[in-house]
């Protein structure tokens, strides 16, 4: 009986998570037909399911598996440059590389967008399992330093003039070719975020976050956690490295300075405010810090009231106020504005059930 | 490379290892106390530049320098205050979140205060005076850098070793609970070191920027990164680990940046952090630490 | 007769400690044995060393005849050594069922894209329906969705007992199990642990400090001082041995 119910629940849940994608894609397909109009509209939300890809991505190794990785950015930037060097169009390449030309292995070779996301996100997935050897198996303590450093190795390197026939050096590439529709980039993300979801709710995912809790407990039960910890960091930076390649199309044009470390703290801004270790959380967390920016983007303007100019209104106010929103949530609300909780129609069932467990267990006792 | 040439590099060398010297030993002293990695250290040293600024426009240098080591020192504290005390109890990821908060905050603040455009540093009378040392030729700054980071090594060391606080910072890093069941002031110690490793942050920013010449909102956060992993090459915690760690990466750079692969002085940072926990994870000096219990 | 567990000689140092100095003892298949000690006596030591948590400067440790002084802890988990800890390690966050779920992963083939993709969710399946029962049978089954740390500590205590039993261990460790229990808990528990040794097959190594519980259960027993073994025997020839009363009254005259 119990296990029908526990069908039951699957059922409910997938249909409504199914409802949620159905009316996504037909509110999308209309904003799709009404370009013009919804421009401004389609990018902010292009932007906020490519920040939900990488911001779930940081959560699966901060969040669920309790390591501090602050390499963002420079995966995300492997994916990008892999991406984009892979698929802008070889008429467009003279062009792009003006400068120094193109290296001659890769004047001719593209690959369709899908294999060049999956590319993009192997090379970041090869880096991270290079750095984690090192780290992870001593002292992960120092995974967010390592991290953050190889970060701006990375871009150090993109940008040096060794690399110019590969990324152009500190030219950046452009005519990257964009998403097609904003469909096109809501497959994409789903995708990543669906398989991120069913990652970190199978046995792979239990043990990462076995480890999460308790490093001794976890190999008391079989689990070698240095194994657990690379691959859950490797994972995550797989899907860094393709939200990465996102953004390039996203952007269409990149360099290295795209991917300086505030990205990352874009980034953890948004994994913090969502909660730590709540899926869902990552995913509307994206929606509102990207939302948010555009919508105080008035507060980076001057403000004139009555003739007289406002004095705190002008360029990077916006930004002061999202850091103090995210220290106000560090220091006050830990678990992230969901409270670390999950937001699905479990949340409001698990009341009534634990109200019975109660009962239940009440009558046991002696 | 002639000699000259080299020992020109050396001394450039040096004199930037001072100033990462003066900044590993704000990591190393917090890390080990609170195991926690100070990401906003790197940024109290680039406001420290800022103080700088805007004090010496409007007092005489001397002040302006002691306005800009007090101002800094007060805000290593409030720092700890505001944002690190409340998570005594917390898991430790939260502090370390917290850290890149304040770091975030103080870069942001800093745009938007003065802008991301590098503002000039002022000229401390003196301190760029060329001095020739046969066919050297350097400024005093560059001389005066390592003598004053190791007369205040020599200093903290006293004070870590010799006196009542600073045997409570001992003790505190050592085991932090014994320690206040001993009636050590908790706060007090911590509070103490952070003010500790702010006044060097600031000592180090006057004679870094005044070599550099601007100062912008992200100029902490790199040399900050840097001087983390001195510390951690010299053994976390240790004092004299942090002063030769910050030595080695500051000449490192120099050189190789003197041979002409500078795109690659800054990963080089990175390198030195991997191999070290490769080779010898506890860094240089780290077992002795372990061995003074 | 076949022995589960051995230790020949077996000296761990930490710095210019001591903390346990050629320490030789056995367990037999199907016994329960305890070891019993004062505080600090290096008891929760030896079970660090025989789980690989710590490694043993010098001797051995051989389980079913074989050394596992190289191994690490996940593997000597893996070989059939299960343990439970002095100041329960639960996993904090997860579920009662997800505590137990973790366990039984072991003894699963699944890899990433198995897991992840449902390549074979039959395992999964098996998987959940083996932790079902195993929580039918220990009586937990009822807190399946509770918060680890939101249960009554002697429940803690039982689900780590059901989360060791999970790895389906022939050799279960289980540190001061009694500890914090009241005088009937503690009664319970002796038959509880009886219970799962004949119902698993077990073998038991306990330490323990309820002398009730010990006497009771254990059918030899190990008593260490300072980190060396000073007596063993059966239960009533450890009561009468003048050794151990002068290790016990010694610890009393301190406190």
């Amino acid at each position: 009986m119990n296990k029908m119910k526990f069908k039951d629940k699957i059922n409910i849940d997938l249909l409504i998570y199914i409802a949620i994608i159905v009316v996504s894609v037909i509110v999308l397909m209309y904003l799709d037909m009404n370009k013009f109009e919804y421009n401004y509209a389609i990018s902010i939300i292009e932007k906020s399911l490519v920040y939900a890809v990488v911001a779930l991505s940081m959560n699966i190794v901060t969040g669920f598996t309790g390591l501090f990785s602050l390499g963002q950015a420079g995966f995300m930037a492997l994916g990008a440059y892999t991406t984009a060097i892979l698929t802008i169009p070889v008429a467009a390449r003279p062009n792009v590389y003006y400068m120094n030309g193109i290296l001659p292995a890769l004047e001719n070779v593209v690959v369709p967008i899908p294999v060049a996301l999956i590319l993009g996100g192997l090379v970041a997935a090869l880096f991270a399992a290079l750095i984690g050897i090192p780290v992870l198996k001593l002292k992960s303590d120092y995974l967010a330093i390592a991290t953050l450093g190889f970060s701006e190795i990375i871009r150090a390197v993109i940008a040096s003039p060794m690399m110019d026939k590969i990324t152009n050096g500190s030219y950046g590439l452009k005519s990257i070719p964009g998403f097609k529709s904003s469909i096109e980039c809501f497959v994409f993300s789903l995708v990543c975020i669906v398989l991120m979801i069913l990652i970190i709710n199978s046995s792979t995912g239990r043990d990462f976050k076995a480890v999460r809790e308790d490093e001794i407990a976890a190999r008391s039960v079989g689990i070698n956690i240095f194994k657990t910890k690379q691959l859950s960091f490797i994972v995550s930076s797989f899907f860094t490295g393709v939200g990465g390649g996102l953004l390039a199309m996203f952007m269409r044009s990149i360099d290295s300075k795209t991917f300086q470390i505030t990205l990352t703290y874009d980034i953890l801004l948004i994994v913090v405010l969502g909660g730590i270790g709540s899926i869902t959380g990552s995913i509307v967390g994206a929606f509102f810090v990207t939302a948010g920016k555009e919508i105080l983007r008035f507060f980076d303007e001057p403000l004139v009231i009555a003739g007289t100019e406002v004095p705190l209104f002008k360029p990077g106010f916006r930004m002061v106020i999202f850091s103090i929103l995210l220290m106000v949530v560090v220091l006050f609300f830990r678990k992230g504005l969901l409270g670390g909780k999950e937001l699905s129609v479990k949340v409001f069932k698990k009341h009534s059930r634990k109200k019975n467990e109660d009962n239940v267990s009440e009558g046991g006792k002696e | 490379m002639n000699i000259n040439q080299f020992l020109q590099h050396a001394l450039t060398g040096i004199s930037v290892g001072g100033c990462y010297a003066l900044i590993a030993i704000g990591y190393t002293l917090v890390y080990g106390i609170l195991r926690l990695i100070n990401f906003a250290h790197g940024d109290i040293f680039m406001i420290a530049g800022y103080f700088m600024i805007f004090s010496f426009a409007v007092m005489p240098f001397p002040i302006a320098i002691l306005v800009t080591l007090v101002a800094t020192t007060v805000l290593g504290i409030l720092i700890e205050k505001f944002a690190y005390s409340p998570l005594r109890q917390a898991p430790r990821m939260s502090v370390m979140i917290s850290a890149i908060g304040v770091s975030y905050l103080l870069q942001n603040l800093a745009t938007y205060l003065f802008t991301a455009l590098p503002k000039a540093y002022p000229a401390i009378p003196g301190l760029k005076q060329v001095i020739k040392i046969g066919d050297i030729s350097t400024s005093l700054v560059t001389i005066l850098t390592p003598v004053i980071t190791i007369l205040l090594v020599v200093l903290l060391l006293w004070l870590v070793n010799k006196t009542k606080i600073g045997m409570a910072m001992r003790a505190v890093s050592r085991d932090y609970e014994a320690a206040s069941l001993m009636g050590i002031k908790l706060n007090k110690t911590i509070s103490f070191t952070f003010a500790i490793g702010s006044l060097l942050a600031a000592i180090g920013s006057i004679l870094y920027f005044t070599d550099r010449m601007t100062v912008f909102p992200f100029s902490g956060s790199l040399p900050g990164l840097k001087c983390f992993v001195a510390a951690v090459f010299g053994g976390i915690g240790s004092i004299p680990g942090a002063l030769l760690g910050g030595f080695f990466i500051g000449i490192c750079e120099t050189i190789i940046k003197a041979v002409g692969l500078s795109t690659f002085s800054d990963a080089f940072t990175f390198i030195v952090l991997i191999v070290m926990l490769l080779i010898k994870p506890t860094g240089l000096f780290g077992e002795k630490n372990i061995d003074k219990v | 007769m076949s022995n589960v567990l051995k230790l020949t000689d077996m000296s761990i140092q930490f710095g210019g400690l001591k903390a346990i100095d050629s320490l030789g003892l056995e367990v037999n298949k199907g016994e329960i044995v305890a070891i019993i000690g004062p505080n600090g006596a290096g008891k929760t030591t030896a079970f660090n060393c025989i789980t690989g948590i710590y490694r043993p400067t010098s001797g051995n440790i051989e389980y079913l005849g074989k050394s596992i002084i190289k191994e690490e802890p996940e593997d000597i988990t893996k070989r059939g050594i299960a343990r439970t800890f002095q100041n329960i390690r639960l996993f904090k966050n997860l579920s009662v069922f997800e505590n137990v779920l973790i366990a039984v992963h072991l003894r699963y083939n699944d890899n990433i894209f198995t897991s992840a993709l449902r390549i074979n969710h039959r395992q999964e399946n098996d998987m959940r329906e083996e932790v079902k029962r195993l929580l039918e049978s220990q009586d937990l089954y009822k807190y399946r969705y509770d918060i680890a740390s939101s249960l009554p500590y002697g429940i803690q205590r039982r689900l780590e007992i059901a989360r060791a039993l999970a790895t389906k261990p022939t050799l279960l460790l289980l540190d001061e199990p009694a500890a914090g229990m009241n005088p009937q808990e503690t009664k319970e528990l002796t038959s509880y642990i009886k219970k799962i040794r004949d119902e698993f097959g077990l073998t038991i190594l306990l330490i323990e400090h309820h002398m009730d519980l010990v006497m009771d259960i254990s059918e030899r027993i190990y008593v260490i001082d300072f980190g060396k073994l000073i007596a063993k025997g059966s239960p009533s020839e450890i009561q009468n041995n003048p050794k151990v009363i002068e290790a016990y009254l010694g610890v009393e005259e301190d406190a």
